[in-house]
């Protein structure tokens, strides 16, 4: 009987990993490393955020949760650390396991989910880049309500990105994505990728309407317990508060603006980014193309999700080289010209429109000479002048992108964009985005780099 | 081929190296000094102290504490009060006025309806519609400067730089003859300038 059942375990093991051991390799070295520095080293409960949340828990379980205000994320995570942490007698220690065990199936996940789109020797290199990143190993052994909810939306990628999407893989991402919005709320964004990725894979509208209507049901249906128990106890089903998000993070601000933003904390985002749509829109395009493309390639901010993270800048242009081989960018000089284009429409826009404007930020309060004012424009948004190009490039090449790759880049478009309403204060928070960003960089080192050495060689017995 | 594992092994080491020293500096307040000086660290007999090891001692110190699990804890970390078993008072210590005394301060005399609103809803037990009308019994400040690679701050350049509140930096000189007559100081950290205060009440 025993033996029945191992040569069960060994058979799937055989069909899932085709005879590589190597992921579950790097999977095991990456879960023994963390779990030796979590248990080893990292003694002491000093996350706030964790203990913020397990506070919450408490007031949960005490009764008070209507004296309560949850900031950044729902009630998910404040019981999971409550219930379990009040089962083993030991929050800190189930916070920490409850991290490692989703740092340990988002390594396992990106061998699985880079195997479904470019096969399994870039899959390991993937699974590599992911399994060494440091804000991984950070999160992996912190008590924090970071991991869970990345894992879950990184399981989730691994049903997106199958070659046929049946009605079963929908059903499963929605319950994935619903349970990891019951942690952190960023899953609805991975949905709205979802859903328009859906509709201009093809025109089968209907279709795409009905697979959508799938996967908004089922994850309708998985986060309905929070919605109700928000509508219940604040009035509210999305509750939250952005305002001191908003107050405490924005670059540039008013004291006017603060006064207002303070006290319309009831009011909701929408409401919070229209009380100044310049201001908000000045913030916003400062998130988008200077501080938070520092947090993912390091532009100077140690704080980094690069795969080069000591390095400026190098991790970006392995990024960029991965993905324009992914477009299979072509020489035609319409392209170019295009992009070309767009690059000058950009640089023309900021240049325009932040030399008008005469808003008095706090940035701006002194006088700055024109020139001046014209280099620090330049400075800041020079992210823009390549990113713009790129996501156009990329646009004009969706039928050229793998048709299982471009879910996770529209996908980690939305997230980009969408995030960049505030200053991403830790790299960590961009976390997804390691898989897409991994398999930029490995399609670099296995396609790109073999090819240009190749070509340097050539280049060199042509000369000699 | 032999380049594809030359860059993979350039990232391995890179990051492990990376995340070697990350960990060495946060548990341990190890820095990088050069990859020569690194290299001959590793053969160094050299023990590091955790760098928890001041927290611990002001958590001992607080446990110690009459009747600590009633009392509140004013500070911008949480987990003081979560280790010593006490309530817990937030303040990041930008709020009330400029002209506040220490005493308006801790007191939140003249906070704004916001500034009691985030302190109420940081705070633990949690007093989000401001019920609860807490007095902070201890004070834990230190003053650190602002630096954007360290993944402890967040706030904006712009909010660091807000200067109409209170102004409590006498807090961390125990000496200056300023300070109030009931705040009696309990600790003083010359490593990181982390000072404890206990607040007597000014009737007493």
């Amino acid at each position: 009987m025993i033996l029945n059942q191992v040569q069960k375990i060994i058979l799937v093991y055989q069909i899932i990993f085709q005879g590589n051991k190597l992921p579950i390799i790097i999977t095991a070295i990456f879960f023994f490393s963390m779990l030796y520095i979590a248990f080893v080293h990292h003694t002491i409960w000093t996350e706030q955020d964790g203990i913020y949340y397990y506070f919450h828990g408490k007031e949960f379980f005490d009764g008070n949760s209507h004296n309560a205000q949850i900031l950044g994320a729902p009630m998910g995570t404040p019981i999971i650390y409550v219930v379990l942490g009040d089962l083993f007698g030991t929050p800190f220690e189930v916070a920490k396991s409850l991290s490692l065990i989703s740092g340990t199936i988002i390594v396992l996940f990106s061998y699985f989910i880079t195997k479904n789109i470019f096969g399994a020797k870039v899959a390991v290199i993937t699974q590599i880049i992911v399994a060494v990143n440091t804000k991984l190993h950070f999160l992996s052994i912190s008590a924090l309500n970071e991991l869970m909810p990345i894992a879950l939306i990184i399981s989730s990628f691994y049903f997106l990105t199958k070659n046929e999407l049946k009605n079963s893989d929908f059903i499963l991402m929605g319950i994935l994505l619903g349970l990891s919005f019951m942690l952190r709320y960023q899953a609805i964004l991975i949905i709205l990728g979802i859903v328009i990725f859906l509709f201009i894979r093809n025109r089968k509208i209907r279709y795409n309407a009905l697979k959508s209507g799938i996967l908004i049901l089922v994850f309708l249906t998985t986060i309905s317990p929070i919605l109700i128990f928000n509508y219940m106890t604040y009035e509210n089903p999305m509750e939250t508060d952005s305002s001191w998000y908003i107050l405490t993070l924005f670059q540039f601000q008013t004291p006017e603006w603060r006064e207002s933003i303070s006290e319309m904390r009831e009011e909701g985002l929408i409401s919070l980014i229209l009380e100044d749509p310049y201001l908000s829109a000045q913030n916003y395009f400062y998130n988008l193309f200077s501080h938070n493309p520092s947090r993912l390639f390091n532009f100077g901010i140690l704080d980094n999700i690069s795969a080069f993270p000591p390095i400026p800048i190098l991790g970006f242009i392995t990024v960029v080289l991965g993905f324009l081989y992914t477009v299979k960018i072509s020489k035609d000089k319409t392209t170019w010209i295009t992009i070309s284009t767009f690059a000058l429409i950009a640089l023309l826009v900021f240049f325009i429109g932040i030399l008008a404007s005469e808003t008095s930020t706090a940035s701006s309060s002194e006088y700055i000479s024109p020139v001046a004012k014209s280099s620090v424009i330049t400075s800041q948004y020079y992210f823009a002048l390549v990113f713009i190009p790129l996501l156009i490039l990329g646009i004009l090449s969706l039928k050229k992108i793998q048709k299982n790759f471009l879910p996770l880049l529209i996908v980690s478009t939305i997230l980009f964009f969408s995030l960049s309403i505030i200053p991403v204060y830790r790299s960590y928070h961009f976390l997804l985005l390691l898989i897409p960003l991994s398999i930029l960089n490995s399609i670099f080192i296995y396609e790109v780099l073999p090819k240009f050495v190749y070509r340097l060689k050539s280049l060199g017995k042509v000369r000699n | 081929m032999k380049y594809v594992i030359f860059i993979i092994i350039f990232i391995i080491l890179l990051n492990v190296g990376f995340s070697y020293k990350y960990f060495s500096s946060v548990f341990y307040g190890d820095s990088f000094d050069g990859i020569p000086s690194e290299i001959s660290k590793l053969f160094s007999s050299k023990k590091y102290e955790p760098t928890t090891m001041e927290f611990i001692e002001i958590v001992d110190l607080l446990k110690k504490q009459p009747g600590i699990e009633n009392s509140y804890v004013m500070s911008i970390s949480v987990q003081y009060a979560y280790h010593s078993g006490s309530k817990f008072l937030y303040t990041d210590f930008r709020a009330g006025e400029p002209s506040d005394s220490l005493n308006d301060f801790i007191e939140r005399e003249n906070w704004s309806e916001y500034e009691l609103y985030v302190s109420n809803v940081l705070s633990y037990p949690r007093d989000k519609h401001g019920l609860l009308k807490p007095v902070a019994d201890y004070v834990i400040y230190s003053d650190i400067p602002y630096d954007d690679n360290s993944p402890d701050y967040y706030a904006s350049e712009y909010y660091q730089k807000l200067s109409n509140h209170a102004d409590v930096s006498i807090l961390s000189n125990p000496d200056n003859e300023e300070l109030p007559s009931n705040f009696e100081l309990l600790y003083k950290s010359d490593k990181t300038q982390t000072v404890i205060y206990k607040i007597h009440n000014i009737e007493n």
